[in-house]
């Protein structure tokens, strides 16, 4: 038995034309036979919305709407299809801050340019096999963001602010 | 005696409709390999792609220089922050590692520096102009490795002498 990658659809949001000529290729190559693209994050969400794909894989900068945008949109807009797909983000960033930032935005797996294929798939197996529960708070809704363990903090709560002993400041 | 008002927090875990389609077993090793060998030959020209994010970042130069108030500093630095990006995570998909290892360090150098004054700009261009040698050359990294090597440590001397000069948290 092998993944059934016939069985699924993926949205390419990319607007690099060789960037996205090349995942969708390596898609193709894995057996995915249900590829949509667009070329930002406008397009993008218009695609989701139309097609609702099972992942959607993004570039970050886009302009005029960003990867970030997008996975914003995805996660609250009302006429989002599955706020819960799998958002896989890719960048030329990989600084922890930046990280950060996009996980706060609902993204699920981040894809750090250049890659290999062995790196797309295992995003993909990632997002299948390790799915990560949501969280919805009044300011936030989107993957949980603790999928860090710390062995090392034994705390009720794990939040920042938390073991600062700060609960005002804990709230995201 | 502290009072904590309780967070109101709902965990979700939605069905794994994915798993469900794709079902399991992985993919073969093979697949892999082809695909691989796919991003490896692909033969989609970057270049052109490559020479308008390098006018970009040439734009973005001009407009740091121009001073002219238009824009704050984190704008001017993320005219050129984009570009540089691009160049940085694409040129390796499309077999130029030198314009990855020269766009690593240029975003690096973007993301430390707080204001785009001359001396910074200075280095960006040094940047510039090394990416532009890079496609002018029109060749894969393999065979420019051996000067590429010198082009990365003179980038990396000058970063580390503006470094000297302005600390990062200054810079």
């Amino acid at each position: 038995m092998a993944y059934q990658f016939d069985q699924i659809s993926i949205l390419i949001v990319e607007d690099t034309q060789p960037t996205a000529l090349l995942v969708r290729s390596i898609l193709e190559t894995f057996g995915v036979k249900k590829i949509y693209m667009a070329r930002n994050g406008d397009d993008g969400f218009h695609m989701f919305c139309r097609h609702n794909p099972d992942i959607v894989i993004a570039d970050w900068m886009m302009a005029p709407t960003n990867g970030i945008a997008l996975a914003h949109m995805i996660r609250n807009e009302p006429a989002s299809p599955n706020p819960f797909v799998p958002v896989i983000l890719m960048t030329g960033f990989s600084e922890k801050s930046r990280v950060m930032d996009a996980r706060d935005a609902g993204v699920t797996e981040f894809l750090v340019k250049p890659f290999q294929a062995k790196d797309l798939y295992k995003r993909i197996v990632q997002v299948t096999e390790r799915p990560r529960q949501f969280v919805r708070t009044e300011e936030f809704f989107g993957p949980d963001r603790r999928r860090t363990v710390d062995g090392e903090y034994k705390g009720e709560r794990r939040r920042q602010g938390d073991r600062n002993g700060s609960p005002e400041d804990s709230k995201t | 005696m502290t009072t904590e008002t309780p967070r109101r927090a709902e965990f979700i875990m939605p069905g794994n409709i994915l798993k469900t389609k794709l079902g399991s077993g992985g993919l073969d090793e093979a697949i892999l390999e082809q695909a691989q060998k796919l991003i490896d030959e692909s033969g989609i020209d970057f270049l052109p792609a490559a020479q308008r994010f390098l006018v970009a970042l040439q734009e973005g130069i001009r407009l740091s220089a121009a001073h002219d108030g238009r824009f704050d500093d984190e704008a001017l630095i993320a005219t050129m922050l984009y570009p540089a990006m691009q160049l940085k995570g694409n040129g390796g998909m499309f077999g130029y590692p030198m314009i990855t290892a020269v766009g690593t360090r240029l975003v690096k150098f973007l993301e430390t520096i707080r204001t785009p004054d001359d001396d910074a700009l200075d280095i960006v261009g040094g940047f510039a102009t090394a990416l532009q040698a890079i496609m002018l050359l029109g060749e894969k990294a393999a065979e420019i490795e051996e000067h590429g090597q010198d082009l990365t440590e003179a980038l990396d001397d000058a970063c580390a002498r503006y470094f000297e000069k302005y600390t990062p948290e200054e810079a």
